[in-house]
């Protein structure tokens, strides 16, 4: 009966204290959202998505650089379902780069017309 | 944008209501499970969408039409059974069906809160470059799925199982474009279903056959686990991430699978979480494989196979020896049969990226570190992530040394089980880190908080089905039984007070062949 007692009552202040503070948490996530940049991520990538449709016509074949960069992976994501990536330069029709200054939250995409 | 969400969970759920019910009957979980299961009837055509031509819808079509064209006779008749014999409103027919409903919405209540947050558009690093990245590749059809998984420089982890991109495609089929905000959404509504799932498996531990008091107790606990998860999960939990989703599903099967009484409807929801886990990230594969695997031990154990020797014919040792061989046969192959179908949702992926050449960045390449420097700081980020541990293990041991017989009158599983399967991810965590190649510190500082939410969350569920043994007490005479009351003859035919199955169309455990002991 004590062992019942002790199991139960540790059992259930360790979950009052971690429910305590999870609603915590639970009831900063829009701040915390903001802090880490989760809200700034969202408003870039569509931001980023709409410049492309402005910048090279559908089905276009872009190279966004070679291997796998942090900023050709920006890139790739941005093209999606719009243009269509190619490793090849020879092949592509349009070149797309990554300046660090620009409407989309600090950065924009350039697009150099290759044929 | 609401009701674009709310439009995208139902089309996904449509295909997943009749194999629920079908799997896990008609329950307070049900309602949770529904939608889980249309996301792996969407991760299964995406992943057909891989290997064969057509669009993601065409495939969802498909396989959504198959599974409920193969469950309807199933759940017609866990509907008739559980409805059709009830022709008045029985005192004992109301309550459990207002329990139900109390349960259902605590849960809900729990689960919803946390959302409130999606009311403004956010999306975390992963949710975008592996998650929802991969979702427009499914919206785009075969063509461009498979140019796009071929494909690492442009797109990461392209190996990571579909389930989390092919209900983010759906969402863009429903909405008629790409929409990121509402794939990021669906992903929360599939977690909150998840933790949801796990509420009401807690609750039901103490649902059948209890006071308000105890019922009360089950769905508090449930709920609390809920917020803790969302707790767990923090940002991650809202942002397009599938971390708190696997661990949901995956310890939900724990509770279902592992700590719930044996019965086929048990066995039916841990199946479909099993397959929630697996099809949602790697790591929820290989949790899910473990889980698999005891469940299987749990439900065709070799004992009372056993049983079944004659012992007549005791005399003739070959006699002996070959029954005793065929009975083991026999049993490991309906393990195998049972373990094949529960893991085959995932595996299937698995087959499909391994056979598409699709890669995993975190486990190739040769790490410049030792493993004596990627050790260290691997177990210190534990360590850090993991404080529930020691408290969680000082509860299991007295509780497994003073309310043994407690939770044997619940008909719960073995206390062991579930720690297996939490050391057994802990110990998986540690060999990916181990091994992998990506440089620890860093690796480490952007992981490690969700990566261990599987462990975390198993460790709070444990407390808490420990603090339902304990405060569950034990009627009078009970210690008197002993431990003959906890383990039923092999030949008796009483059911267990607490087995869930009822009614007409369900099979009892005996029935189907499954051993009593748990």
């Amino acid at each position: 009966m004590l062992t019942a007692v002790i199991v139960a009552g540790a059992s259930a202040v360790v979950l009052v204290a971690a429910v305590h503070s999870s609603t915590a948490t639970t009831a900063s996530l829009g701040t915390h959202a903001e802090q880490v940049g989760f809200t700034a991520s969202y408003a870039q990538a569509e931001c980023l998505r709409a410049e492309v449709r402005g910048l090279v016509p559908r089905g276009a074949t872009v190279y966004l650089g070679s291997g796998s960069t942090a900023q050709s992976q920006v890139l790739s994501r941005s093209v999606t379902l719009w243009a269509v990536p190619t490793p090849d330069p020879r092949q592509a029709e349009w070149t797309l780069t990554l300046d660090n200054e620009g409407g989309c939250s600090g950065v924009r995409i350039f697009a150099a017309r290759d044929r | 944008m609401i009701a674009h969400a709310v439009l995208a969970l139902v089309v996904l759920a449509a295909p997943g209501a009749l194999p629920t019910v079908a799997l896990a009957g008609l329950r307070p979980g049900t309602v949770f499970l529904v939608p889980l299961t249309g996301s792996v009837v969407a991760a299964v055509a995406a992943t057909l969408e891989v290997v064969l031509p057509g669009s993601f819808l065409l495939w969802f079509l498909v396989v959504g039409l198959a599974a409920t064209a193969v469950a309807a006779p199933w759940a017609l008749k866990t509907v008739a059974g559980t409805f059709g014999h009830r022709h008045t409103w029985e005192p004992g027919v109301v309550s459990s069906v207002l329990w139900a409903l109390v349960t259902v919405l605590v849960m809900a209540a729990a689960v919803a809160w946390p959302l409130q947050v999606l009311r403004i558009p956010i999306i975390g690093y992963d949710g975008y470059a592996i998650w929802t990245s991969h979702a427009m590749l499914v919206y785009g059809g075969h063509h461009t799925l498979l140019t796009g998984l071929s494909d690492p420089f442009y797109y990461q982890l392209t190996d990571y199982p579909p389930l989390v991109p092919a209900a983010g495609a759906l969402s863009f089929v429903t909405s008629g474009g790409v929409d990121l905000r509402l794939a990021v959404d669906l992903t929360a509504l599939l977690t909150a279903a998840a933790l949801g799932a796990l509420g009401c498996g807690l609750a039901s531990v103490v649902s059948v056959g209890r006071g308000p008091v105890h019922r009360v107790t089950g769905i508090a606990a449930g709920a609390a686990v809920c917020l803790v998860g969302f707790g767990l999960g923090g940002s991650y939990a809202v942002s397009g991430y599938a971390d708190l989703l696997w661990s949901a599903a995956a310890e939900a099967a724990v509770v279902f699978g592992l700590l719930a009484p044996r019965s086929p409807r048990n066995l039916g929801a841990t199946a479909i979480l099993v397959a929630v886990a697996s099809l949602s990230k790697n790591e929820g594969f290989v949790t899910a494989i473990m889980v698999i695997i005891i469940v299987v031990l749990r439900y065709v154990p070799l004992r009372p196979l056993l049983a079944r020797f004659p012992f007549a014919a005791a005399d003739d040792p070959g006699l002996v020896l070959a029954t005793l061989r065929r009975s083991t046969v026999r049993a490991w192959l309906r393990r195998a049969v049972l373990g094949a179908a529960m893991v085959a949702p995932g595996a299937l992926w698995a087959a499909t990226a391994k056979s598409e050449g699709l890669t995993d960045v975190l486990l190739g390449g040769t790490s410049t570190q030792t493993v004596g420097q990627r050790i260290g700081p691997t177990m210190s980020a534990l360590a850090h992530n993991l404080h529930v541990l020691p408290v969680a293990a000082a509860v299991a041991v007295a509780g497994a040394v003073a309310l043994r017989p407690q939770r044997a009158r619940l008909g719960l599983g073995c206390g062991a089980w579930p720690w297996l399967v939490v050391s057994g991810s802990i110990a998986a965590l540690i060999a990916t880190y181990v091994l992998g190649a990506i440089e620890i510190h860093w690796w480490l500082s952007t992981s490690i908080t969700r990566t261990t939410t599987f462990a975390q969350l198993a460790l709070y569920t444990e407390l808490a089905s420990w603090m339902l043994v304990a405060t569950t007490g034990m009627p009078p005479g009970a210690h008197a039984v002993g431990r003959n009351a906890t383990r039923p003859s092999l030949l008796s035919s009483s059911r267990h007070p607490h087995a869930e199955d009822k009614g007409p169309a369900t099979r009892t455990p005996e029935r189907a062949g499954l051993a009593r002991v748990h």
